[in-house]
């Protein structure tokens, strides 16, 4: 395919064409173009747009939300290729917000955006038990957890998941990840968290560099 | 009503009068800031002794404006309730959860457009209830509004969900400006009965949280197509009833209030601390609309000392007071939390009454600057 191929494609994504996005993926694997390709200089070229323009502060939730949305549909039709290709989920990661918290707008936009860099989300919900957390961290192998608050009175529980997965042996083998609007990189360090970002673009490429 | 001053016995401080409010609102004020907590003193029942501190605080402090709160119709019901944001029967996401599933504030109300359009235009009708106002109480001479929460983007997510609502206006903008004419209906009926000689309120305030910490929800072209005709409308049908507007929304807001001047907001709560440079918004706007400044509560008021509240306090009112003119009220950021300690409470009534005599004799000092230049604040 040319460039004006994936012009397009960059293009439909970024715009969150899900029709559009739906045709070109199609019509490339028919003519035979790698999985890998399409998806490396289509869709998550087009993904790295939408960060970089959510650095520079030109977009916004709906626009990150469209793109993720449009680029699912992509994944999910090039996925029985990329299987084929044996390409292996980045990392498998555990995400909740804690307990006494049903605040997840953030939880969720940070597994769009997870999912988008290849991640394989295990999403526990809304006011998860910090023995939850380790529950699902035993039973999947993921090697990441992120949780998150968005009140002062429950970012607190944050350092009882910390506990949970130190008491169960576990917290050596994971990333503990924080975040939500009143936490700050003080607090996130202060209660032995491994990684905290103000934001889920931000989030989400310090992760996958963390474990490149 | 004129103010009785017998009505208050336990109060520290002298009360202002419904004119003196009115005059600090439209910047020809000449007392000390007014005070106006109440709204966000939130204490849940199962904290008596909180609530007996807080009662005790209030009475020595009592507010300079009373609000009272609408009771919220209910977000489900069955056909024919006439009090209810949804009469669809077996609408309710809740219901069609499995065992274990859990499902966050954000979407646990969301419905698909097929089963929005099947509700009742009408409803919900705030002259449905016989009576809508909580814990009402007869005019005592302080200037009086009611609050009617979500005025739009909040409804809005509360009927689709937040996610789709973000991406509603990509993909499905004529259904999310139908939701919001419909909508619009009910807010003027809203402002009809709070006007009406049944209560003669002074305002009426919303709220509608469209920031974020670091920027808002959506872009300026998003606010400007689908909300601020909306908040137009209601705005100018709420000023034709002799009401003012107040508003109250969180996070980074910056690039809608000159939007906000515009359309005639009367009050904008709360410029919250470390999302906007307050500096910043009170220079460019402070002298054209009153800002309703908010005490922060993320970081200051539950982690911080009580001086550190003293302190904000100072710079709040140096920053958004004019002494002579007025154009500021003063409140906290948010609701205040369970994890704020009695005595940075304590701190925060006190300061807001004995600085905001200060600086209404001496004039602003200049000197205060936020705790928050040279302390990380954190639990």
């Amino acid at each position: 395919m040319d460039q004006a191929f994936y012009e397009e494609l960059i293009l439909s994504v970024t715009r969150g064409k899900v029709k559009d996005v739906d045709r070109l993926c199609r019509e490339a694997l028919e003519k035979g173009v790698s999985a890998f390709k399409i998806l490396d200089d289509g869709l998550l070229a087009a993904m790295q747009i939408v960060a970089e323009r959510w650095k520079n502060g030109t977009v916004f939730i709906p626009e990150v939300l469209i793109a993720a949305r449009a680029l699912n549909v992509g994944l999910a039709i090039l996925e029985p290729y990329l299987v084929l290709g044996n390409q292996k989920p980045k990392a498998k990661v555990v995400l909740g917000t804690v307990k006494d918290d049903l605040h997840d707008i953030g939880k969720n936009i940070v597994g769009l955006m997870l999912k988008s860099h290849g991640f394989e989300c295990i999403d526990l919900g809304v006011d998860v038990a910090p023995a939850k957390f380790v529950q699902a961290v035993k039973e999947s192998g993921a090697k990441v957890v992120c949780m998150s608050a968005l009140l002062t009175t429950s970012m607190i529980h944050f350092t009882e998941v910390v506990q949970a997965f130190k008491e169960a042996g576990l917290r050596d083998s994971v990333l503990i990840c924080v975040g939500g609007a009143p936490v700050t990189a003080t607090f996130a360090s202060q209660i032995e968290a491994d990684i905290f970002e103000p934001d889920a673009v931000t989030f989400a490429e310090h992760l996958e560099r963390r474990l490149a | 009503m004129p103010l009785d001053p017998s009505k208050f016995p336990k109060a520290k401080k002298n009360i202002l009068s419904r004119e003196e409010v009115k005059a600090i609102l439209r910047g020809e004020g000449k007392t000390r800031p007014a005070q106006v907590i109440t709204p966000l003193l939130f204490v849940p029942e199962e904290q008596p002794e909180r609530q007996e501190f807080m009662q005790n605080l209030i009475e020595e402090y009592p507010d300079d404006a009373v609000f009272f709160e609408y009771t919220r119709p209910a977000n489900f019901g069955k056909p024919g309730d006439r009090y209810v944001w949804c009469d669809v029967e077996g609408a309710d996401p809740m219901l069609k959860l499995k065992p274990g599933e859990t499902i966050g504030i954000d979407e646990k109300t969301a419905l698909d457009w097929e089963t929005i359009q099947k509700i009742t235009r009408d409803i919900p009708d705030p002259f449905a209830p016989k009576s809508l106002v909580q814990n009402y109480f007869e005019d005592d001479g302080r200037y009086r509004g009611v609050f009617w929460t979500r005025l739009s983007f909040e409804r809005l997510w509360h009927f689709r969900g937040m996610s789709e609502t973000l991406m509603d206006f990509y993909l499905n903008p004529d259904e999310i400006k139908d939701l919001l004419d419909r909508l619009k209906h009910v807010l003027m009926r809203a402002i009809d009965r709070a006007s009406s000689d049944e209560y003669k309120f002074d305002a009426i305030a919303f709220t509608d949280d469209i920031g974020m910490q670091d920027r808002p929800f959506f872009s300026e072209d998003i606010f400007i197509e689908f909300l601020k005709p909306h908040y137009k409308e209601v705005i100018d049908y709420a000023h034709s009833k002799g009401l003012d507007v107040w508003l109250h929304t969180c996070g980074n807001v910056e690039p809608f209030i000159p939007h906000f001047v515009e359309m005639g907001l009367d009050v904008l709560h709360p410029i919250q601390k470390y999302t906007m440079d307050e500096k910043k918004i009170a220079e460019l706007y402070g002298d054209k609309i009153c800002i309703w400044a908010g005490m922060e509560v993320q970081r200051i008021l539950p982690f911080g000392t009580p001086e550190d509240v003293r302190q904000e306090m100072r710079f709040l009112m140096d920053t958004f007071y004019h002494p002579g003119k007025g154009h500021a009220v003063f409140s906290s950021g948010n609701r205040l939390g369970k994890d704020i300690p009695n005595e940075n409470m304590r701190a925060f009534f006190e300061e807001m009454y004995e600085y905001g005599e200060k600086i209404t004799k001496e004039g602003r000092s200049g000197n205060h600057e936020s705790p928050a230049t040279t302390k990380d604040i954190h639990p």
